[in-house]
Parts: structure tokens; C-alpha cells; sequence
């Protein structure tokens, strides 16, 4: 992304449309909802981020079905493994636990717990437990350690979103602290298999020490530049549709573009290896990040044919965003995933209608979305947030 | 830095009529038996009158040269200022630059003014040398300290612009390190001048020395007979549950005994790093807060009991 150097000084600047690289976000969300619908049902079906894939389809990266495997494996020889599986927002966790499912777990006792909305009181995880191991009156985590230890067969554990289990307030660890009790007394009856977003693992390791419960860490969001490319390509090839890569008016200017015109497939082939090369950069090994991108990056269809041209990433700088309590917000939801009007006022310290006035700002400029288990970072700008929290120095 | 240089100017126009008058008088005493008569032609040779020296040509060439640099001086520092603020990770480094650029502009300014412009022999610039040695050290002691001083803070750096500095009683944030002084910015938003001599001969304790985050302690005093336990648990919790602490460096509570008023206390002190130092006294205001409202909503602190948050 080229930024304008009066932007970097910090200098507002007068947009000419003619020389701006960057787009405004509430330009780029209109453009992009409208350029996703219009292209062919069955191509966008192939880059559904919420619909799981098959193995064919996924980027196995670092091997990690096969060394999860292998913990598997140990922890039926008797030694107590527990799994963490680690990665950004839509970086592929839930497709790991799927694939894990099917290729190692499928003859265990599998229980999945997905936990949808935050859960930090006691009571509440207590609750959770009880109904998934089938165990009543749950009202101490030692009652749920003695009744998972009682049961005659091991079992396989999914627990899936562990950033919901805490709030970022004096009180809002009591559920995670029942929680590691649970995990570490039943390891050797249980394989768990845990998955959380990276912001909070990190927090979470850096305040209760996280990564100390589980035997194992794997990570889903560090994707290669070839990677990335597979991730599109993979389902790409699955498609009836051929690719024309466009370039870009720097590209056209360049020495490497100018000495390959002669041999059109070079050409391709050049422009092809450029878009994947600014594709990484930009996404920065997220998988549902790259694949919004790559549909935003398709230009036209004509029969066949898609036209793709290099994206113009969006400017989050220029949202206004930069206030205090702003950062503050959205580095609050990057550490939650998912957050309500009533934690965020808990975890902010403000009151309701304070809280709901940050949050639904966010959302009416388009860089929050609001589900039903609350407002989450719209993965059109997740990349862009992140960074500028990174650069404010509030998350690392 | 104005008033220092007109100050120069001044006193290098009256040295060299000085320097001028003297070597006249030499040459016109031709029977002084002192005076050897090859030595008053080399004289005659290098003596430059005065009216040529500081034409007026001159002056106005040097007054534009200041003048230019004066304003890209301001330019310069009013750029990188506006790059500091936008660029978060990158604020103190390009701010502690600024002291550095305007020495250098002012020495190139001051440079181009005497040996490109008025152009003195190298005898007068002896002679007006020596002359200010003995016109500062009658006249200006007290500036040149300063000025050494100025000199030694950018050298050897003990601390830099964005730092937060205590200093003969004052704490704040440096705003501007100048030759003359230094300038720190207190927490109730008083600019402090303080001379750069005083700061050389004081001691001076720089909080966060270069870096963006610094240590912050919040102090609460509890009654001897609390449960430390969980007060260290809450005071931990309430720390890491700040919007404003900085994780990467690791979060401490640690407790002392005390007695105040013969009274036995526990002073729990809760160290933690801030993210940015800007916001210093919001985090020890948050963690105090969340503290005492905690400790207030288990029923922890006895009601009446002198309880109070204290800043270090």
C-alpha cells in the first residue's frame, strides 16, 4: 500500500481520485459487496469462508494434521497431550478441527463444545461443562474433574473459541481459571483440543500463561507466499473459469513488464507471481482475508475468462479512528473476537450508552459488523486495524 | 538563540573595528623602535577597512542567510514534529533528531555568515576569538554555561525530547532540548524552562529512557490485618485489565510493611508498564481505582479506615 507523503507527516489531505492509490473504506465496502454479487454463484460458493472444505481445499501448513496426529497417538499410549490450535480470525482453525475430525478422530468419542457467546463467570462455564459432560448439579469445577475421571472410556474434547472465556476486567478470568483446573486434572482422560485467536492467546499467555496447559501449540495464520497462493488456486482450479491477469499502471511502467510483452504467457505468468507477492504482504498469511481479496480483485467476467486485477487496499487512516478511545475499542474486540455493548463497557470501564455510542460509530463507518454474538472486526480492514493497533503500540 | 546571535554579531563588528583601529595605528609609527618595517607592510597587507568588512552588501547578504536559516530551522522542527505525532512507534527517535538538526543548521548558518560572507582575515578571527574569550568571561559567564551545557546534554544524552525526566524537583515530559535550555512539559500542563547548566550539575532520573513505555507504580495502603493474598490477586488482575499497561514487560505486586501514625499498614505497590507514556497517570488513576472499587465491593476495607491511594 503506497501511502501519500503528506499522510505520513500526519497532513489531511485533499482527495484527487486521479492520484489517490487508496480507497476510502465506505467506497471499497459499497464496491466490494457489489462486485461479489455480481460474480457467478457457483464461483463465490468456492470462496465461502463458513462452509467447511474438504482436504483436496486446504493448505496444510507446517503439516499440522499429521502432527496433531501424532499427539493423538502419544496421548492413547498413556501420555497426557492436550492441543492448542492457534491462529488470527478466519485464519482456518475451525477447517483444522474438521480435518483432524475426519482423518484421526473418527473412530474416538468426540465432544464438541463451541462456545458461541462470552462466558467468564464461573457459573456460567460450570454450566457449559455440566451439560456437555452430562453431569448435574456442576457447581464446583472439582465436580466436573471427579465425573470426567469417572467415566470408563476416553474421550476427545473439541473445545472450540477459548478467546470468549474471558472478559478483560478484574473479574472476568473466573471462568478461564475453572477451566485450566479442568483441563490439567483430566489429561489423561481426555485429549483436549482447544482452539483460540491469536490476540488472545497472546495476552493470555502474557497474564495467566496459557501456552503452560497444553502440550502442544499450533498455529493456522502463518501462510507462505506460496501457500496463499495455494489457498486460491486450490479452489480456483476447481472452477470452469480461466484467468487473465491484468497489470496495474506502476506495473505497466516497469522494466520487467516491458522486456517480457513480447511472449504473452510470460507476461501472465509475471503478473500472476506480482498479485500473489502483494497478496501476501497484504493478508499477511490470513486464508479469509486472501480470499475476500482475491474476489475483490476480479474485475470482470466475459464467458469464461476472469479478468483480475491488482486490488487498491483500503485507507483506514483517513476513518478518524485514530482517537484514543477508539484504538481502545477496537483493540478490545481484536482481543475478543466477538464483543456485546454490555462487556465492552465492562472491560472499558464506561457506561452503556458510552459504550454503545464507540461501538455503533465503528459499525455505521463500516469497520465493525454487528452478528448475533456481538460486533466483530470486519475482515475487509481486520489486516489494516491490526496493524495500526500494532503501530499505536497497543497490541502485539 | 535570536538574542545569542545578534549578541555575536555585535560583538564580532565592534571586535574587528577594534582589530582594524589597532593595526592603523601600528602601521602609521614608523620610528617605534618595536616595530620591524617589513612586518608593517605584511600588516597593511592583511588590514581590510572597515567600510569593505560589513558593506552593506554584506550585512544584508548575512541577515538573509540568518533569516533563511531561522525559518528552515522552524520548518524543519515543525515537520518532524507532525511526523513524530503521526508516527507512534517512531515519535521519540525523530523527535530527540530535532536538537541535533538545529545545531547543525545554526553552525552551517553561522558558517556561511563569517567565512563565505564577511570573510574576515584569519588574524581578525584570532583576535575577535580571544576577544570574545574575555567579553564572555566578564559578561556572559552564566550563558556560556548553558551553552556547554546545551552542548553536553546532546552529547552525552542523558536523556532526550519524549523522555520523562525529573530534574531539582520538576517531573515531565521533555518537549525541546535547546542550547540555552531545556524545556519540560509537568503534569498539570506547566511548561518548565529549566538552564541546561543547572541540568549538568544536577542529578537527573529519566523514566523511560528512550523507549515508548515506562514503569508506572500505583500505591494503596491497607490495614495490617488484609488478606495480602487476595489483595495481590485483585491488584494483579486490575492491572492486567487496563486498557493502558503495556504486556510485553511483566506486571509486579509487592507488598511492605509500614507504620504510620503508629499505625501498622501494608503498602502494596503495583508495578506495571504503560504503553505509552502519555498516558502514565491515567494507568496509576485506573489501577488505584480498580483496586479500591474491588476491594470496596468484597467488603475488604474497613469502613471509616484511612485508606488512600498514594502517588509515588
Amino acid at each position: 500500500m503506497i501511502i501519500p507523503i503528506q499522510a505520513i507527516f500526519g497532513f489531511n489531505i485533499i482527495n484527487d481520485k486521479s492520484v489517490s492509490k487508496t480507497i476510502g473504506l465506505s467506497t471499497f465496502l459499497t464496491e466490494t459487496d457489489q462486485k461479489i454479487n455480481e460474480l457467478p454463484k457457483s464461483y463465490r460458493e468456492l470462496f465461502d469462508i463458513d462452509k467447511p472444505i474438504s482436504s483436496e481445499l486446504y493448505v496444510n501448513a507446517s503439516d499440522n494434521i499429521r502432527v496433531i496426529g501424532t499427539a493423538f497417538e502419544s496421548w492413547k499410549e498413556g501420555f497426557p497431550s492436550s492441543v492448542a490450535i492457534v491462529g488470527e480470525k478466519g485464519s482456518g482453525k475451525s477447517t483444522l478441527t474438521h480435518l483432524l475430525k475426519e482423518e484421526h478422530l473418527s473412530d474416538e468419542k468426540v465432544i464438541n463444545i463451541e462456545i458461541k457467546q462470552s462466558i467468564w463467570r464461573i457459573e456460567q462455564i460450570l454450566s457449559l461443562m455440566g451439560s456437555s459432560f452430562e453431569v448435574s448439579d456442576a457447581n464446583r469445577p472439582e465436580t466436573i474433574v471427579n465425573a470426567i475421571n469417572a467415566r470408563e472410556e476416553r474421550i476427545v474434547v473439541n473445545l472450540e473459541g477459548i478467546q470468549k472465556l474471558y472478559l478483560r476486567n478484574i473479574n472476568g478470568f473466573e471462568a478461564l481459571e475453572a477451566l485450566w483446573l479442568i483441563i490439567s486434572e483430566t489429561k489423561g482422560k481426555v485429549f483436549w483440543v482447544a482452539t483460540c485467536s491469536r490476540y488472545a492467546w497472546e495476552f493470555l499467555n502474557k497474564t495467566e500463561g496459557i501456552e503452560t496447559h497444553f502440550t502442544h501449540v499450533f498455529w493456522t495464520d502463518s501462510l507462505n507466499e506460496t501457500n496463499i497462493k495455494n489457498v486460491i488456486m486450490n479452489r480456483h482450479e476447481k472452477s470452469v473459469y480461466k484467468l487473465n491477469f491484468e497489470a496495474d499502471e506502476s506495473t505497466r511502467k516497469s522494466r520487467n513488464y516491458k522486456k517480457r510483452l513480447d511472449d504473452p504467457k510470460a507476461v501472465q505468468e509475471y503478473l500472476k507471481e506480482i498479485y500473489f507477492e502483494k497478496l501476501s504482504d497484504l493478508t499477511e498469511g490470513n486464508t479469509s482475508v486472501a480470499t475476500i481479496l482475491w474476489l475483490r480483485s476480479i474485475k470482470k467476467v466475459e464467458g469464461r475468462t476472469l479478468t483480475i486485477l491488482p486490488f487498491q487496499p483500503v485507507n483506514v487512516e483517513t476513518l478518524e479512528i485514530l482517537k484514543p478511545e477508539t484504538l481502545f475499542t477496537l483493540a478490545a474486540v481484536v482481543l475478543h473476537d466477538t464483543l456485546k455493548v454490555s462487556e465492552l463497557c465492562r472491560i472499558l470501564n464506561l457506561t452503556l450508552p458510552q459504550s454503545r455510542v464507540l461501538l455503533t460509530r465503528l459499525k455505521s463507518r463500516g469497520v465493525l459488523i454487528e452478528g448475533d454474538s456481538g460486533y466483530y472486526l470486519n475482515q475487509l480492514v481486520y489486516r489494516q486495524v491490526l496493524r495500526l493497533l500494532k503501530r499505536r503500540n497497543i497490541i502485539h | 538563540m535570536k538574542k545569542l546571535l545578534t549578541y555575536f554579531l555585535f560583538l564580532i563588528i565592534g571586535c574587528t573595528s577594534f582589530v582594524a583601529q589597532a593595526q592603523d595605528t601600528l602601521a602609521v609609527q614608523p620610528d617605534s623602535a618595536t616595530v620591524d618595517s617589513t612586518a608593517s607592510i605584511k600588516l597593511n597587507s592583511k588590514i581590510v577597512p572597515f567600510e569593505e568588512l560589513f558593506s552593506m552588501g554584506k550585512i544584508v547578504s548575512s541577515i538573509i542567510v540568518l533569516i533563511l536559516a531561522f525559518l528552515l530551522n522552524r520548518f524543519i522542527t515543525f515537520l518532524l514534529g507532525k511526523l513524530a505525532e503521526n508516527q507512534a512507534a517512531y515519535r521519540l527517535l525523530i523527535k530527540r533528531l530535532i536538537p541535533f538538526l538545529n545545531v547543525i543548521l545554526w553552525s552551517m548558518a553561522l558558517f556561511i555568515v563569517i567565512g563565505g560572507i564577511i570573510n574576515p582575515p584569519v588574524e581578525t578571527i584570532l583576535t575577535v576569538g580571544a576577544s570574545i574569550g574575555i567579553a564572555v568571561g566578564f559578561a556572559a559567564q552564566d550563558i556560556l554555561k548553558n551553552i556547554f551545557g546545551g552542548f553536553i546534554i546532546i552529547l552525552d544524552s542523558p536523556f532526550q525530547v519524549g523522555d520523562k525526566i525529573e530534574i531539582d524537583g520538576y517531573y515531565g515530559e521533555v518537549t525541546g532540548i535547546g542550547l540555552r535550555s531545556t524545556r519540560i512539559v509537568t503534569p498539570d500542563d506547566s511548561l518548565v524552562t529549566l538552564p541546561n547548566a543547572d541540568i549538568v550539575n544536577n542529578a537527573v532520573s529519566n523514566t523511560n529512557t528512550g523507549a515508548l513505555d515506562c514503569q508506572v507504580v500505583a500505591s494503596i495502603y491497607l490495614p495490617a490485618d488484609s488478606n495480602i493474598d487476595l489483595v495481590k490477586e485483585i491488584a494483579y488482575k486490575a492491572a492486567i485489565s487496563s486498557r493502558y499497561v503495556y504486556l510485553n514487560k511483566p506486571v509486579v505486586v509487592i507488598t511492605e510493611n509500614q507504620v504510620i501514625d503508629k499505625n501498622y499498614l501494608i503498602h502494596l505497590k503495583v508495578k506495571a508498564y504503560v504503553l505509552d507514556i502519555r498516558y502514565e497517570f491515567l494507568l496509576k488513576g485506573e489501577i488505584t481505582e480498580l483496586i479500591l472499587t474491588e476491594l470496596n465491593r468484597r467488603k475488604l476495607l474497613p469502613s471509616g479506615a484511612p485508606i488512600k491511594g498514594v502517588e509515588e
